[in-house]
């Protein structure tokens, strides 16, 4: 009898775990329909997934990339894991870096809604419950929308790890023990390898958790569970050491002056789905029924005075609470959010509201069940209310055609796939605009996806772009304004100078336009650059041209290196700009045949130089640019300092013909260095250093002995249990 | 519920849900502007300060879709065209939870389910200005309810006259409606033949057969073109796998304001109860329970919307017949069903919940008028201010208030309202089309216009032809440049208007060459049809002709080229009017001859918009 009790019991568990799976499928749909995303922060993802593919592929150093932002750290201040999955499995698919990558959503998608019912099943839910929370987890509308929708595909991460850590939380804190320690101080960093700033708000509710913990138990388990979470985040950091050490140390230097903009917090019309969503912060439909359930949920509790009884509602609270404060604070928001959206901390809601809104499904059957209408068919009923009301929600087109997105573009990318292209810089239509998100933003990263480009510009975030973009970003604005400017037919002399500071090879741009009247619309390429027209067509939208600068951009060379005052940072619309660029841009004088300028601005502290005799000519042959480095072949007509269109890090390492040079930064935040005379093989590129190296040998052996410890003993007691079972 | 509290709560409701047609100007119902205007023209339509029965021909009867017309257009001999037109509205509005009370009655289920039928008020059918249809959908409830009461009735003679009345009105409505109506009365009759005597069988039928020879006959015979290989491309396209997922997933999206995810929530629920409910009804009684009494009726009715909903061909000899229009009054018929489930419920919660739903629903749709009257409160004084009997075109760049308010595109038929006040043209009307009750005459007028992207038909050429220029939302880039040389006549709120100030000077030039040239030579003058009065002064011995009527004149053979010719022309660059057919050459500018006469243009205003032509 308690066999077949039993057996029945897993039938069903069976049956509910297949029912959450089929809703996790129908839920998750959206994200493996073909087609390319339409949200614009899902771009940076797909260019950090590429880079792990890339780095897997030429087998190169990985975290440095010089294909944007004339080189920079990649990845080094933003997590990792959820590209180094996708760009794991892209290299295992063949490049197929989109699918990789929506895969890879698909199934972490599916996974947190499993999870979740696991977690749900360790706080004690019964089966049907366990289902009901898992699927209220995974339908809420807003989620999807802002993780695959906006494109905060890390979030996915987060949703599958958020309740691991909460369940290894409470293992840990029912049984202190080394395997509990080693199961979340694992779970915690690969938190942290997710997305930093989730994580660290995913620590504060944990926390909170283990605040009540405290507050309930006795003073000897206190303890024990104590020291042994304090283990726990020891694992945690040696484990994620490799990611963590090196942004901890290098965040101060490193990071970009940023220009603070207030993001407003979502509407809560919309959430409640009173207004249609209008754009990326207003947020989502949270789901009247889920709604309905978590205030009925809230209202028992406070009626039967339970709410601070544990995590579940506080943590609900203080999730909403984190979302709408910041418009009440005119200072203090860039700390709760790190210069993002507030509406991400609806995600602890979801998270909360998975497990609150059982508790209105509990109160609400055993009503409905007194109905004779509905009888037993109560959680039926409420089920289908969930599912009507979320799931339709959930199917959406997050992806456009690859001829929706890139038009013309897709031929140009074939095209420059061919092309020696050194950095490419997209100005869409010519106009003034430092901070036009397609061209900074979107552009660059379909460049590199597409067509392998490197480019000036880098993926957002800019918190931490190279500080040459200080020039960069107003210099590029100066050279679009001339694009766009019809009352002149040639390039000005400071756009030249400028596509060859910043080391541009090829540009994509519309024409400039003349005229455009009843006859006929009259458009022309400036001089300067040698064009290529073929994509300016009649009904074509846009018409594009891609310009080639006719001489190989990356190197100048000089007789002189002065010193120059240290610039000062002040604003442009929403970017920090030097405030010396125009004057530094105009006291340059550049032969772009002979590869000379007349001067290396340096920084103010250090010596002046000049060489003496005539202007060095220089000419480069065999330039090969990959993510580690770069290698050129360069003649020089005398000895000279050669300024390099890369930016400038200290870890950068210079070889000519096989021995280290030492690099110096210039003023404008590049490279620069002493060539003799004659034919040199010049590298440059990323090299370990110590703690990098150690940081990465630690976590190593972190993840590994966590591994070691946790995984056999349970191996192991799952085979005395499996030989326990056997009938004597 | 008392009785009491039921006819008292049927009154504040009716109140709360009639309030937003009367607080605001302009009502945000998509088609609407074209109807009213319709009402308009045929009101002035022998006015002969306006000319309408030139521009315009009458296909009144038998014509579908002209129940808005005829209604508004008597009630407008003793109100204003506005008032009238919200007369209309508020019937509709309350026509709804009235017909659904009726049907509920009739078949005997929970009378206060009715106050649910105010949740329709404002549907689908509402928000697109699908006016007659709107009428239409209760109309077919107290049909159908008045059929069920005849099948048990022994004298059925007054209903008889009533139900041929509601088929009459049906056709009027819209031939869709009555299409709908008469499937669902003769499948409703040949399910319960076995109970009725031969006599009243017959009789039953006579209400049917009555208004099918009256109206859709006619109709059928004056419309048919043997347009079957269209029909069966349209069964082919909407009876399909992908058709029909789609049908299914907007159904909740096609009932009423789209973008209020509170009232589709109502929607579901109220969706879920009734399947739910239904199946425990199978479950506690045998599925036969279905068939019997007045369970079998209300399952055909459904089974036969269903049907309608998701099979439906789009179009039908050039009649729009979307089945979406459906949605509505399937949820109508689910109401019905839950009032029949909950047949004997009458308790607190319930009650509460009576209450509730209609208050939160009114109060919503409420403030929702009140913040699209809001975006649209000076449109009226805007237009207002305008030269009368102009040509005005519409540009919406954005087609709904921001934010969107009900989810649909309320604004591109604005301009109808030039019309209506100005006695101008509009850019785009539904005098276009030929089966309206009113189209334009041959050639148009102006030239057709796309109707939901007016940019792609104005720009880069075509917008010499009009006047004014009202614009929503902001532009696309090239459009801008053209924009520019306009001069905006005034800007509230996001609406803008913008005069046509590069061709009005060009007719300030025209003018004055007018003025200073010796011109007694000549005795006549072609000039585009529909110029503003206030451009042009031409010199009292030319006898003015325009390009419209001389073409029509010409088409039609009432006159021929030397009635006309000699004469001084002018021509208005890039005119694509149908006239410019017989016209087209003068576009280029150059001397040309057409039969014996030779056109040679002798003047250009300085950006070339207007050519003066000698033609002798």
């Amino acid at each position: 009898m308690k066999n077949w009790a039993k057996k029945t019991f897993k039938l069903k568990e069976k049956h509910i775990l297949l029912a959450l799976l089929l809703i996790a499928l129908l839920g998750s749909q959206s994200i493996i329909y073909s087609g390319y995303s339409v949200g614009v922060d899902a771009w940076p993802h797909f260019v950090r997934t590429k880079f792990i593919y890339d780095w897997l592929r030429n087998g190169e150093f990985p975290f440095f990339s010089f294909f944007f932002y004339s080189g920079y750290p990649a990845l080094r201040f933003y997590s990792p894991l959820l590209y180094l999955i996708a760009g794991s499995l892209a290299w295992l698919l063949g490049g197929q870096v989109f699918w990789a990558m929506k895969i890879v959503l698909f199934l972490t998608n599916i996974l947190s809604g499993l999870l979740f019912y696991w977690w749900l099943k360790e706080i004690g839910k019964d089966s049907f419950q366990s289902f009901f929370g898992s699927m209220v987890y995974l339908l809420i509308p807003w989620r999807i929308h802002y993780a695959a929708g906006i494109g905060t595909y890390p979030l996915f991460l987060i949703a599958v790890f958020l309740p691991l850590a909460f369940i290894a939380l409470e293992r840990l804190l029912k049984n202190p023990s080394l395997k509990n320690s080693l199961f979340l101080g694992l779970m915690l960093s690969l938190l942290i390898l997710s997305h930093l700033v989730y994580a660290v708000w995913s620590f504060f509710f944990l926390f909170l958790r283990f605040i009540l913990y405290l507050f309930s138990q006795a003073n000897r388990s206190k303890l024990k569970a104590f020291l042994f979470s304090l283990l726990a985040l020891l694992l945690t950091f040696l484990n994620s050491a490799f990611f963590l050490l090196p942004f901890i140390l290098n965040y101060k230097n490193y990071s970009f002056p940023q220009v603070y903009e207030k993001l407003p917090v979502p509407n809560p019309l919309v959430l409640f789905g009173f207004l249609s969503e209008t754009g990326g912060y207003t947020g989502f439909y949270l789901g009247w029924s889920i709604i309905l359930l978590i205030g009925l949920a809230i209202y028992l509790r406070i009626r039967n005075k339970e709410f601070f009884q544990d995590i579940v509602p506080i943590g609900l609270t203080v999730s909403l609470l984190l979302t709408f404060i910041p418009v009440f604070l005119p200072r203090g928001e860039p700390l709760l959010t790190a210069g993002l959206p507030p509406q991400r901390f609806l995600f602890f809601f979801v998270f909360f509201a998975g497990i609150l809104a059982i508790e209105g499904f509990t109160f609400l059957k055993d009503r409905f069940s007194n109905f004779s209408m509905v009888g037993k068919g109560a959680s039926y009923l409420l089920f289908l209310i969930i599912i009507f009301d979320c799931l339709p929600r959930n199917i959406f087109p997050a992806y456009q055609s690859r001829e929706e997105l890139l038009g013309l573009r897709d031929e140009i990318y074939e095209i420059l796939k061919r092309e020696p292209v050194v950095k490419l810089v997209d100005i869409d239509i010519p106009t003034e605009g430092i901070d036009i998100v397609r061209r900074i933003c979107k552009f660059p990263a379909y460049g590199f996806l597409f067509g392998n480009c490197p480019t000036v510009y880098g993926p957002p975030y800019h918190q931490f772009a190279p500080k040459s973009m200080l020039y960069v970003y107003p210099w590029i604005n100066q050279l679009a304004f001339d694009l766009g400017d019809s009352t002149t037919p040639v390039l000005s002399e400071n756009s030249l100078k400028i596509i060859r500071l910043c080391g541009i090879s090829h540009i994509i741009s519309l024409p400039t336009l003349l005229t455009w009247g009843a006859d006929s619309t009259v458009v022309c390429l400036k001089d300067g650059l040698i064009w290529d027209n073929r994509f300016i067509l009649a009904g074509a939208k846009p018409p594009l041209a891609i310009g080639e600068y006719p001489y190989s951009p990356l190197f100048l060379a000089s007789n002189v290196k002065k010193p120059l005052p240290t610039e000062t940072v002040t604003q442009e619309k929403s970017f920090s700009i030097a405030d010396d660029w125009q004057t530094l841009l105009e006291a340059i004088e550049i032969d772009h045949e002979k590869g000379f300028c007349n001067f290396i601005p340096i920084k103010e502290n250090s010596q002046q130089q000049i060489l003496d005799g005539e202007d060095p000519e220089i000419a480069i042959t065999n330039l090969a640019l990959t993510h580690s480095k770069v290698e050129a072949e360069l003649l020089a007509s005398k000895d000279c300092f050669l300024r390099v269109a890369l930016s400038y890090y200290p870890e950068l390492q210079l070889r000519l013909d096989d021995k280290n040079i030492p690099l110096e930064e210039t003023k404008d935040h590049f490279i620069t260095f002493f060539c003799p005379a004659g034919r040199h093989n010049i590298k440059i590129s990323k090299c370990w250093n110590p703690f990098e190296k150690y940081a990465f040998y630690l976590s190593l052996f972190s993840i590994g002995l966590s591994l070691v410890l946790f995984i056999p003993r349970n191996y192991s007691k799952t085979q005395k249990q499996k030989i326990g079972d056997i009938p004597k | 519920m008392t009785k009491r509290e039921f006819l008292i709560l049927f009154v504040v409701f009716s109140i709360l849900f009639v309030l937003p047609v009367w607080l605001v100007e302009f009502l945000p119902f998509v088609d609407l502007p074209q109807h009213l205007n319709f009402v308009h023209i045929l009101r002035n339509y022998h006015n002969p300060k306006l000319h309408y029965n030139k521009i315009y021909v009458l296909r009144l009867f038998p014509t579908h879709n002209t129940f808005h017309l005829f209604f508004n257009y008597l009630l407008s001999f003793l109100f204003p065209l506005a008032i009238a037109n919200k007369i209309y509205l508020t019937i509709s509005i309350l026509l709804f939870p009235l017909a659904l009370w009726f049907l509920i009655k009739q078949l005997g289920g929970n009378e206060q389910f009715a106050l649910l039928g105010f949740l329709f008020s404002y549907n689908y059918n509402l928000f697109w200005g699908f006016l007659g249809v709107n009428v239409g959908i209760p109309l077919i409830l107290f049909l159908i309810g008045l059929e069920i009461s005849s099948l048990t009735r022994d004298r059925v003679e007054f209903n008889l006259l009533l139900m041929t009345i509601l088929f009459v009105m049906l056709f009027l409505c819209h031939s869709l409606v009555y299409i709908f109506s008469v499937v669902v009365y003769l499948v409703i009759l040949l399910f319960n033949l076995k109970l009725l005597p031969w006599r009243k069988r017959i009789s039953l039928t006579l209400p049917f057969i009555i208004s099918f020879v009256i109206t859709f006959l006619p109709w059928q015979a004056k419309q048919f073109r043997g347009e079957g290989s269209e029909l069966q491309e349209q069964v082919r396209q909407y009876i399909s796998p992908s058709a029909l997922w789609q049908n299914i997933m907007n159904l909740f999206q096609r009932i009423g304001i789209k973008t209020d995810q509170s009232l589709i929530f109502i929607f579901k629920i109220t969706f879920i109860l009734a399947i739910l409910t239904t199946f425990n009804l199978i479950r506690q009684k045998g599925v036969r329970q279905l068939w019997k009494n007045n369970y079998r009726m209300i399952f055909l009715f459904i089974l036969i919307t269903l049907i309608f909903y998701l099979f439906f061909p789009g179009e039908y000899t050039e009649a729009v017949f979307l089945n979406e229009r459906f949605a509505p009054l399937l949820f109508l018929l689910f109401i019905t069903l839950l009032a029949l489930n909950f047949s004997n419920l009458n308790n607190r919660i319930l009650r509460y919940i009576l209450i509730l739903i209609p208050i939160l629903v009114g109060i919503n749709i409420l403030v929702r008028f009140i913040l699209f009257g809001i975006d649209t409160k000076d449109l009226k004084a805007m237009i207002s201010r305008l030269n009368e009997r102009g040509k005005l075109v519409g540009l919406f760049y954005q087609r709904r208030p921001k934010p969107d308010y009900f989810g649909y595109d309320v604004y591109i038929h604005f301009p109808c309202y030039y019309q209506i006040y100005r006695q101008g043209l509009c850019g785009f009307s539904f005098a276009y089309i030929r089966y309206s009750p009113i189209v334009y005459e041959e050639p148009n007028p102006l030239p057709r216009i796309d109707e939901w992207t007016t940019w792609n038909s104005i720009f880069p050429n075509n917008w010499t032809i009009y006047d004014y220029f009202l614009v929503y939302g902001e532009p696309r880039l090239q459009d801008e440049d053209i924009i520019k040389k306009w001069r905006k006549v005034e800007e509230k709120g996001n609406w803008r208007i913008y005069e046509n100030l590069p061709v009005k000077k060009a007719w300030e030039e025209i003018n004055n060459w007018l003025s200073q040239k010796d011109l007694s030579k000549y005795n006549r003058i072609l000039i585009p049809p529909f110029v503003d009065e206030k451009f042009i002064q031409i010199p009292t011995h030319l006898k003015r002709f325009d390009y419209q009527t001389v073409a029509k004149m010409i088409l039609t053979k009432r006159i021929s080229a030397s009635d006309i010719f000699p004469c001084l022309a002018i021509w208005l660059k890039d005119d694509n009017r149908d006239y410019a057919e017989i016209f087209g050459y003068m576009n280029t500018n150059e001397t040309f001859n057409i039969l014996e006469y030779q056109f040679t243009p002798i003047y250009n205003s300085t950006k070339g918009y207007l050519i003066i032509y000698d033609i002798r």
